[in-house]
């Protein structure tokens, strides 16, 4: 490792990336957990109101 | 290595059509966002001067009914989904990366295909006005069995309600994914400004409750087309149900359609005002409150319909139990301005036009809260200006407040103060003009939707119309003056406003096209 790329572990990572890879994980559970939530609120619907 | 090359990859913008058709640019997506709301702004105000044209004097002189009935069924379906929501999901763009200290929305593609459905879905809806048939005309809560005889405009006024709501769905979800998972460091959920928050709860509602108008239309779009009898009595179904369905939807719509507002109120009037805001986590409370009660008051649209007794009851006091944590709202706003140095700039102005109509437009909701009295003022103009209230000094107020409150951030020119005022003024005094006397002649009995009416009537529909004229010219200014600013003026500080906080003042004016590249330190 260079002395650069010492210093650079070193000092906490300011960058605001888009590309960090805990935070893409958490994006996707999000949205799958929300699109989720609107597919079943949407077909749940239909079941509630077929089944009367 | 690759990081680097995906970095530097997002500073490349097309110029000319091909950034606006393909941007993921959170700024570029809420500019498209507020400038469409503007378009659909002026579409359906147009609608309104043609009711409102109709109604100048009793008897039929301007249009045919069933053209004066789709004109009142567009009118709604535009200003809601065209321009209300819209403009809310503009702001939020534009801003809430910026509150929260991120470089942009977490899923900037879905955040430019949320966008490029809109243009579609309104084409689609505005092109049945020349189909057989005409228009939708059974108004814009589509209640069956009326809206089933809609001609061959039906199926795409479905379709259309579809994508809006996949366009609001896909919004939402950018927007809870972005506050929950892209603020800085040191931005908990408590630090987070009330426009954020209050665009959270909202995103919440959408995402709960548009799916199930996409279930009760797609219901209708069944039972006349496919066999089916969920609204068909003649089949076992209940037309009633419908309402019940829709309305689960459509009173959390009501929220969805004034919480950002609110935010937008808690904003401005801290800043004018040189006080931090009254009462922060009490607003934040107040607002989840509301949108869990807005999940059980929805029969209060339906008292005439003959439920039990017990069922009124409890619509009646959850609908009033509202009027707890909205006036704490209230209470916030004026004991934050209390012994301020407040001055009145336009956003200001705008602001406070919204705390004092608003509530005009709540205190008659609570009248019609009371199922006893609803009764008579059920389907009567009394309910047009309740609503009207609430959305055109309300929402809408709270959107120009925020467009004058921001403009100079986003464009980094100042607008022209002393026109800002003079549309505050004209808009103030035309919206009263045109809405105050609509409780007058729903309390006389008025009805709503009918094109023709009672000659008693004719003196206080005369004086809305001229207000909803004046109304619709002093827009224009809005817009002119929208424009001006874009093009250039006067320079705006980073700051813009003496007493504003917030990240989104830290950056310059206007913000560069990555917000936060570099998180910023949040105290």
């Amino acid at each position: 490792m260079t002395a650069a790329n010492e210093a650079a572990s070193a000092a906490p990572d300011r960058r605001n990336s888009m590309h960090d890879a805990d935070r893409r994980l958490r994006i996707r559970i999000t949205l799958a957990v929300l699109a989720l939530v609107a597919i079943g609120f949407y077909v749940g619907f239909f079941f509630l109101m077929g089944s009367r | 290595m690759s990081a680097v090359i995906s970095e530097t990859h997002h500073d490349e913008h097309p110029s000319g059509i091909k950034r606006w058709l393909f941007t993921t640019n959170h700024k570029d997506i809420g500019t498209l966002y507020l400038l469409f709301a503007l378009l659909m702004f002026f579409v359906g105000g147009a609608m309104a001067l043609v009711i409102r044209a109709e109604l100048f004097e009793p008897g039929l002189q301007m249009v045919e009914p069933q053209f004066f009935n789709s004109m009142t069924t567009m009118h709604a379906l535009v200003m809601i989904f065209g321009v209300v929501m819209p403009a809310f999901t503009g702001l939020a763009n534009w801003l809430i990366p910026m509150m929260v200290g991120a470089t942009d929305m977490a899923l900037p593609r879905m955040n430019n295909w949320s966008f490029w459905i809109l243009p579609f879905a309104f084409t689609m809806l505005l092109s049945t006005l020349f189909m057989d048939g005409g228009g939708p005309a059974g108004g814009w809560t589509m209640y069956p069995p009326l809206m089933l005889q809609t001609g061959d405009a039906f199926p795409f006024v479905i379709f259309a309600i579809h994508l809006m709501g996949i366009s609001s769905i896909m919004g939402s979800i950018n927007v809870i994914a972005t506050i929950l998972n892209m603020r800085a460091p040191g931005m908990n959920l408590m630090k987070m400004p009330l426009f954020v928050w209050t665009w959270l709860i909202t995103a919440y509602l959408l995402i709960a409750t548009m799916p199930v108008l996409a279930g009760a239309v797609t219901m209708l779009l069944t039972d006349k087309y496919f066999g089916t009898s969920f609204f068909n009595a003649a089949g076992g179904g209940d037309p009633v149900m419908f309402q019940h369905i829709f309305w689960f939807f459509g009173h959390p719509e009501v929220y969805i359609l004034i919480l950002p507002a609110f935010g937008i109120a808690s904003s401005i009037i801290p800043t004018f005002a040189r006080k931090p805001l009254f009462g922060y986590a009490s607003m934040v409370y107040a607002t989840a409150s509301i949108a869990f009660l807005s999940f059980i008051v929805w029969a209060h649209h339906m008292f005439t319909v003959g439920m039990p007794l017990a069922g009124e009851l409890f619509f009646m006091l959850t609908t009033m139990m509202i009027a707890v944590p909205t006036g704490v709202k209230v209470f916030n706003w004026v004991a934050t301005m209390w012994k301020g140095s407040m001055t009145f700039e336009t956003p200001m102005l705008f602001a406070l036009g919204f705390v004092i109509m608003f509530t005009i437009g709540g205190f008659s909701g609570l009248m019609l809260a009371i199922a006893p009295v609803d009764f008579q003022y059920h389907d009567t103009y009394f309910v047009v200006a309740h609503f009207h209230y609430v959305l055109v000094p309300g929402a809408v107020f709270s959107i120009i407040a925020a467009v004058y409150y921001w403009l100079p951030k986003w464009t980094g020119h100042m607008y022209n103060e002393t026109l800002g005022k003079w549309h505050f003024w004209l808009s103030t005094i035309f919206v009263n003009l045109t809405f105050f006397p609509m409780h007058f002649v729903g309390l006389a009995g008025m009805p709503r939707r009918i094109p023709d009416y009672a000659l008693q009537f004719a003196d206080f529909n005369a004086i809305a119309t001229i207000g909803a004229f004046g109304f619709g010219f002093a827009q224009l200014l809005f817009a002119y003056l929208v424009f001006q600013t874009i093009r250039g003026g006067e320079k705006a500080s980073d700051q813009v406003w003496e007493g504003a906080h917030g990240l989104e003042w830290t950056l310059s004016s206007p913000p560069p096209y990555h917000s936060f590249t570099t998180a910023p330190e949040v105290k």
